[in-house]
């Protein structure tokens, strides 16, 4: 049987299949199920501070909307509890963590600089593999430059990086202007691992109502087209580990992943879309590959068909691009 | 009050809390129930507590709740007798329910205090706001007595009646006015932890540890006495009670030394020479205090003796205070003793001079008179206090005088000059009418508190609500001086008048409580160059003659564009800093800000900078309006109630609900509390934003909208066509009914525009969705909501009255005990008080439709009882025929009792007239056809009973005629011919807790008493407090940490009597189910139950939700549906019938759309966790239990 484990910032995990952040971290027993049907490691859901502060808000909005309503309830109607902030979804990390033997790595996705830090402190505290920077903004200021974003985005992994001593992987948008530059600068404040990339919700419009639609839309196989130019890119030049994600739906996906440099691989949506254990299907099409090709690791053809290993080294850049175009027409 | 000698920290607090901190720092164990306006003493215990926080010997002091205020006196009874320090909040019935043992706490020589905030007792009428006569009612227990006037005193009095206590070994009950003092925000120097070192001497701390009884040193109290010892045993505390003045005093002493401020038993205010004083004690003290001042200014020989410890009542202490110049004297007494010779105050001061008389003190006996006043918290007021001086000046005062009143039936009361005042000028002023769920009450507290802390300046907030939880209205008082202010009155005229609903300009006379010149605050949709024309007549005449700076703001665009939604707190905040020249203007944004940050600081910076923004847009976008000279509007204030009211709702409800109840004489009021009944129809209050719009075309008619509206403001009737000929309003909307029984007969579904509140719960039960073009199902249903506009409001109550005068549907027509059937019954409860999407109000509603032609309701006291009969209006209806339930609300513990007592009457009077009824048919003559039909009656459904009502009718008619004793003896109880319903209603709070003694022996009686529990799992209308039905891992107040016990399982308790009717409902769940129960429950000939699953604010959720939420109460098996029917255990059948299925969802699901659960969660996601597992596992383990119980073979 071909081995399929590999490291993953560090970490040794027992294939690259990592369930990715996402809503199957919700609940402890499908973590269970997830490691049942062989998962390398899975990252629980974002830990969002906007959203931490939007319950808090919420919450103290309807205690003082009810607090004054007659003569004899001059006073919210529950004691004034302070509120626990990150604490739920710590617990969530940690009772996660507790029920399986994976790795388990948490993600954060913070909003002003001093949270981040101090969430990730409390995020490490869990226990938990490894730490997953979730950093999104939608850059709406003319104000802000792209270097000024950027900027901030190494401020954040550098101060993370140093105030924990797990590793510390960098979820990253795919707009930047130049990836391998990010991916450097990162490196050089500690980072260990960065995910290729984040796939942000957009929402839509509905005609009929009239009105924005932010439906949950899962990925679809073609989009891993990007990432999977960014890995053979990437790999080789970095020593930081590459994680794909975005659009892995099969075994053979994967090998894919592979075969351009990732270490490992995220996947969510062909999980929501097909159940859990279809995770197995994965790695048993995985299994059924390398046999074929009669390999016995990943590392064995890990980065193959990368673009520093391939024959054509321009195949993953502008050429490529222009001959597509070139058939098209 | 004398100024604070050292720098203790200031602080702006209420008396409640004044009370709280220093009962708290100086106990071990208290022992509470809530009863407003003590519960927030207790609550701020409970929350001091569980934040950890330590009393003065450093341990946190165990907060329990009772059962009840018998329970707590018993409690801390208990705990006083073993050894720990042990105090309770209370008030009102609740000291009353505390007397048994406040006898035995002082007949063992307890110490304790006992903080209470007094209020009125329930007589004619409950109040819940301020008077003396529930401390006159414990005067004689043997407890002392110690009077707080201001929020200072509140603060200090506390700490010196604790001291005296411990080294008297006499209980003391502490009081200040309700409301007036225990709810007015005041800045005050907060005393310390070495502060009450300094007063409270550890030895007799340790001394009364020692007395307590502990098996270690055993021996025995409460003993039984025979005639030969009882006696001399009483006499032997004769010197701890002669004792206790002389160390109340000296910790009055020790205390002036510590702190600064030197109180006395008896404190004199005035002149040296003083001819006039009055006498008096709580918070009138401090108004006297500040006329007596005005009028010393003005050279007059007046004062006013302020009575600090009024038991025991140191007559000699008094007489030494009072100048030897006094002729005459007023004592002022708030509270009434009817048939006594005076009020306890007076009668005391008469005896101490008296015996001082007689003892050689005092020459001669001078004019000594007694008042009342202040009773339910009514206002008083300078001018009332001078008139009362004004009264000692006279020839031949007026004795046993009321002032503050208008008594055209007796003529006690005393004239007073209502535009005398001795508001000085240098006291900022200011009010704000505002609505209680738009912030401004909060925000006003938050200013009062940036003030105090921010300036050197006093400061004082005091608030109004009216009595409707719906749409309620508030107005805040706010003082702001450089001096202390004592003026524990509402403010007549403010310098600063602040409109936060623009709709109140219409409702209310505000402008007339401006001040000429002052500045008025509107907040209006409308800019400074269109507003004029869109206020009434009469406001714009005040705003010519007064010539006010007024200004307009948008402050709910403002809040909407800043992110804000609702809120508009924060901008009418910034809007006040800005022009109402409290602070200079460069200080305004400063204060601001500091407003925010105290507010919103912890929250994070974005919400911060939101605020923020909203108060610099504020402060931006207030506008001047310049305004003409003349009146140009087209239109005039509102009738507080139609003209067609009845006459008694003409010239008494509408001046209550025009905020001129004051102005009522006495013969206007009914002698025994009696009032008419509907009157709710005439206050048209139109609170809501949007209401239901009926589409006929997409309903189904099946009716389920008006079934749940917790207002009754959807009703709909099947009417014959013709009708509706020619006269129906051009908007009024019908359509075919459908249905084989109502061929060619219209359908009408009408929505009473201005009684609706807006919940929108009738739109989310509509299972009716519209189809588009191509029969796709829409999102729009056969009710939707609309904005309220002008033109829509005035169709639909037009229509509205159009729907009223349409013909009743014809009850041959339809089956009752339907949900369609049920709800052409008109409804003989509608438009209370209640909180928009109230789920209570629906189960009184229904039950009003069934049987409340022919129902007798006595009502515990709580929401039910508040929004069922708070003046000035009413819900309880009548049909057309004049029939309707009759409605009582006794008291908070006793409605089981009380119901019974109905029944009781309603069975023997059933059995005399029954009895006559034999008697006439043994001796009649003719009618013997008649009066044989009477006594054979079935009556089991409304068509028996109304055929039988004829039957009476005639009866009635002929015994008229006959005119004989025994016809006139058999008038009176003729009607009892016709079967009767009696209820009782009541929440949680009474059924599980104070009144479960009481319901249980009722349901025990074997009579037939049907009992609804409106069951919200809390306290709901004292404030959210945990009672014993409240669920596991819910919080509220006394169970900040969540509940950790299970809901008791009441119905599961009157289960096992076997001769009880139960029923478990959810009217969202299933509504045939509801509404087989309250048919069941009523026929039943013995005592029924019907536990109600009712959502209501404090659950934490939108309630239009409501109904979602009951499905998934039971749908996760928090709330299984049953019917227990004894009967079917006769007919050899199992009685418990399980109506619904065994859980299928998560309870989580259903814990974590509320607040009262999420909360617990994210504070404390360990224990939710805990008692989240405990959940399920209760739910799971009662179903098993149930469905065991309805499986078993009997």
């Amino acid at each position: 049987m071909a081995d399929l484990t590999t490291t993953y910032m560090g970490i040794a995990l027992k294939n690259p299949l990592i369930v990715a952040a996402s809503s199957i971290s919700n609940y402890v027993d499908k973590v269970k199920r997830a490691e049942e049907v062989g998962a390398g490691a899975l990252i629980i859901r974002s830990l969002f501070e906007e959203q931490i502060l939007h319950d808090e808000m919420t919450m103290a909005d309807f205690m003082e909307r009810a607090a004054y309503i007659s003569p004899e309830i001059q006073s919210a109607f529950y004691p004034p509890i302070e509120s626990g902030g990150p604490r739920e979804h710590l617990m969530w990390v940690e009772k996660a963590r507790r029920a399986v033997k994976m790795p388990i790595f948490a993600s954060l996705n913070a909003a002003s600089p001093g949270s981040w830090t101090s969430y990730a402190r409390q995020l490490e505290e869990t226990g938990v593999a490894g730490l997953e920077i979730n950093y999104y903004v939608v850059a709406t200021d003319p104000n802000v430059s792209g270097s000024e974003l950027e900027q901030r985005l190494f401020d954040i992994v550098e101060s993370v990086a140093q105030i924990v001593s797990i590793p510390v992987a960098v979820k990253l948008s795919p707009y930047y202007t130049s990836t391998p530059n990010i991916v450097r600068e990162l490196e050089k404040r500690g980072a260990k691992a960065v995910v290729l990339f984040n796939r942000f919700l957009q929402p839509d419009i509905d005609v009929d109502s009239e009105a924005l639609a932010n439906d949950m839309v899962l990925s679809a196989p073609r989009e891993m087209k990007v990432p999977l130019r960014w890995v053979a890119l990437l790999y080789g030049r970095t020593q930081m580990d590459l994680a794909l994600n975005t659009g892995v739906h099969s075994g053979r996906d994967v090998i894919k992943a592979i075969l351009a440099g990732a270490s490992a691989v995220q996947v969510a949506s062909c999980l929501l879309e097909n159940g859990l254990p279809y995770l197995s299907t994965m790695l048993l099409e995985m299994q059924g590959w390398m046999e074929t090709k009669d390999y016995r690791s990943l590392d064995e053809f890990r980065g193959k068909l990368s673009q520093q290993n391939i024959p054509d080294p321009f195949g993953f850049e502008r050429a490529q691009y222009m001959k597509l175009l070139m058939s098209q027409q | 009050m004398a100024s604070d000698k050292s720098s203790r920290t200031m602080v702006t607090i209420d008396g409640n809390s004044a009370a709280a901190q220093v009962a708290h720092a100086l106990n071990e164990v208290i022992a509470i129930y809530p009863i407003t306006p003590s519960s927030p003493m207790g609550e701020e215990a409970d929350e001091l507590s569980a934040a950890g926080v330590k009393n003065i010997w450093g341990t946190v002091p165990d907060v329990t709740e009772m059962q009840a205020e018998s329970g707590a006196a018993g409690a801390i009874h208990g705990a006083l007798t073993t050894g720990a320090l042990a105090t309770t909040f209370t008030a009102s019935q609740g000291l009353l329910l505390m007397i048994p043992n406040m006898y035995k706490i002082a007949g063992e020589l307890l110490p304790t205090v006992f903080h209470v905030s007094a209020r009125s007792l329930a007589v004619h009428a409950l109040s819940i706001f301020g008077d003396h006569s529930d401390v006159m009612a414990v005067r004689q227990t043997g407890w002392a007595l110690l009077a707080s006037g201001s929020i200072q005193e509140i603060h200090d009095f506390a700490l010196i009646a604790q001291a005296a206590t411990l080294e008297s070994r006499v209980p003391f009950v502490h009081f200040f006015d309700g409301f007036r003092s225990s709810h007015e925000i005041q800045k005050i120097a907060q005393l310390t932890h070495e502060d009450m070192r300094a007063l409270v001497d550890d030895q007799f701390v340790i001394a009364h540890r020692m007395r307590g009884m502990s098996p270690d040193r055993p021996v025995l109290r409460g003993t039984a006495q025979n005639p030969d010892v009882y006696f001399q045993g009483r006499e032997t505390v004769n010197p701890y009670y002669e004792a206790t003045p002389v160390i109340v005093q000296k910790a009055m002493d020790r205390f002036a030394e510590v702190v600064g401020r030197q109180y006395h038993l008896f404190d004199y205010v005035g002149a040296p020479d003083a001819e006039r004083i009055v006498i008096l004690m709580g918070s009138g003290a401090e108004v006297a205090h500040e006329l007596v001042d005005y009028m010393l200014e003005r050279g007059e020989k007046v004062g006013v003796l302020k009575v600090r410890l009024y038991r025991p009542f140191v007559g000699e202490a008094m007489i030494a205070a009072v100048p030897k110049t006094v002729k005459s004297i007023a004592v002022l007494d708030r509270t009434k003793e009817p048939g006594s010779l005076g009020e306890p105050l007076y009668q005391d001061v008469v005896t101490a001079f008296t015996e001082a008389i007689a003892g050689g003190s005092w020459d001669r006996m001078p004019v000594i008179v007694g008042g009342r006043y202040g009773l339910g918290s009514k206002e008083f007021t300078p001018a009332m206090i001078q008139a009362v001086f004004d009264n000692l000046a006279a020839a031949k005062p007026k004795n046993h005088f009321t002032v503050g009143i208008i008594d055209d039936v007796s003529h006690t009361s005393l004239n007073w000059d209502d535009d005398f005042s001795t508001e000085s000028s240098g006291v900022h002023r200011a009010l704000f009418f505002g609505l209680g769920a738009d912030g401004t009450v909060g925000a006003n507290k938050n200013s009062i508190k940036i003030i105090g802390q921010a300036t050197d300046n006093y400061a004082q907030g005091y608030f109004v609500y009216d009595s409707k939880k719906s749409g309620a209205r508030t107005v805040s008082h706010l003082r702001f001086s450089r001096k202390p202010i004592r003026s524990s009155y509402l403010i007549k005229q403010a310098g600063f008048l602040a409109c936060h609903k623009f709709t109140f300009l219409e409702q209310f006379d505000m402008l007339s409580q401006l001040e000429p010149g002052g500045t008025f605050l509107l907040n209006s949709s409308y800019s400074a160059a269109e507003v004029w024309d869109r206020l009434p007549r009469e406001v714009q005449q005040q705003i010519i003659d007064k010539q006010p700076k007024f200004y307009v703001i948008d402050g709910d665009a403002i809040a909407k564009s800043v992110g804000l939604g609702g809120r508009i707190n924060i901008i009418m905040q910034a809007a006040f800093f800005k022009i109402s020249g409290v602070l200079p203007e460069e200080k305004a944004m400063e204060m601001i800000s500091a407003a925010v940050e105290d507010t919103y600081g912890r929250k994070g910076g974005r919400i911060v900078d939101m605020n923020i923004r909203g108060a610099e847009v504020a402060v931006e976008r207030i506008e001047r309006v310049s305004y003409p000279g003349e009146v140009t509007s087209t239109f005039s204030m509102r009738l507080p109630v139609p003209a067609y009211a009845p006459e008694f709702v003409q010239s008494v409800t509408a001046e209550i609900i025009a905020g001129r109840g004051d102005l009522l004489p006495v013969s206007a009021l009914p002698v025994d509390g009696t009032f008419p009944m509907a009157t709710t129809q005439y206050e048209k209050r139109t609170v809501a934003t949007e209401i239901p719009v009926w589409e006929p075309e997409v309903c189904i008619q099946c009716n389920q909208c008006a079934y749940v509206c917790p207002h009754a403001t959807i009703r709909m009737k099947v009417y014959d066509a013709e009708s509706a000929n020619g006269s129906s309003p051009g908007t009024f909307k019908s359509i075919e009914a459908k249905g084989r029984e109502w061929k060619g007969m219209k359908y009408a579904l009408q929505v009473a525009p201005e009684d609706c509140t807006g919940c929108g719960v009738c739109v989310e039960i509509c299972p009716a969705y519209a189809k588009d073009a191509s029969g796709q199902k829409t999102d729009r249903k056969a009710i939707n909501m609309a904005p309220l506009t002008e033109e829509l409001r005035h169709n639909e109550a037009e229509n509205w009255d159009y729907f009223l005068a349409l013909p009743e549907t014809d009850p041959a027509t339809y089956n009752r005990f339907t949900v369609k059937g049920s709800q052409f019954i008109r409804p003989l409860f509608e438009f209370s008080g209640a909180c928009a999407g109230c789920g209570e109000t629906p189960y009184i509603k229904l039950m009003s439709q069934l049987f409340g032609d022919r129902a007798i309701v006595a009502n515990a006291t709580g929401c039910s009882s508040i929004y069922g009969g708070n003046l000035p209006t009413t819900p309880y209806a009548v049909r057309a025929d004049g029939r309707g339930p009759a409605w009582s609300n006794s008291l908070f513990e006793d409605a089981a009792e009380f119901g019974l007592g109905m029944r009781l009457t309603t069975d023997k009077l059933t059995q005399y007239a029954r009895e006559l009824l034999d008697q006439l048919i043994a001796q009649a003559q003719n009618h013997n056809e008649l009066l044989e039909a009477i006594r054979d009656a079935d009556q089991s459904t409304q068509e028996g009973i109304e055929q039988q009502r004829g039957r009476v009718a005639q009866l009635k008619d002929l015994l008229e005629q006959d005119g004989s004793p025994f016809a006139a003896q058999f008038l009176g109880v003729a009607d009892y011919l016709v079967r009767k319903s009696v209820w009782v209603f009541g929440g949680d709070g009474w059924a599980y807790d104070i009144g479960y003694g009481g319901l249980d022996h009722v349901l025990a009686s074997g009579r037939d008493v049907n009992v609804l529990v409106l069951d919200t799992g809390v306290y709901s209308n004292t404030g959210g407090q945990m009672s014993k039905a409240t669920p596991r891992g819910a919080v509220a107040k006394f169970a900040a940490a969540g509940k950790g016990l299970p809901k008791k399982d009441l119905g599961m308790i009157a289960m096992t009597y076997g001769n009880i009717y139960v029923a478990q409902v959810a009217l969202g769940a299933n509504m045939t189910q509801a509404i087989r129960a309250f048919a069941e429950a009523e026929a039943y000939d013995g005592p029924s139950l019907i536990i109600a699953y009712s959502q209501c604010i404090a659950h934490g959720y939108d309630l239009r939700h409501g109904y979602q939420n009951q499905k998934d109460a039971v749908e996760s098996g928090f709330w299984p549906l049953y019917r227990f029917n004894p009967d079917n255990t006769r007919a050899g059948k199992q009685p418990l019938m399980l109506d619904s299925k065994a859980p299928t969802a998560d309870i989580e699901g259903w814990m974590y759309t509320q607040n009262r659960f999420r909360i617990l969660r994210n504070s404390d996601p360990e224990r939710a966790t805990e008692l989240l597992e405990m959940m399920r596992q209760d739910v799971v383990t009662r179903w098993k239990m149930y469905e065991q119980w309805a499986q078993f073979d009997i």
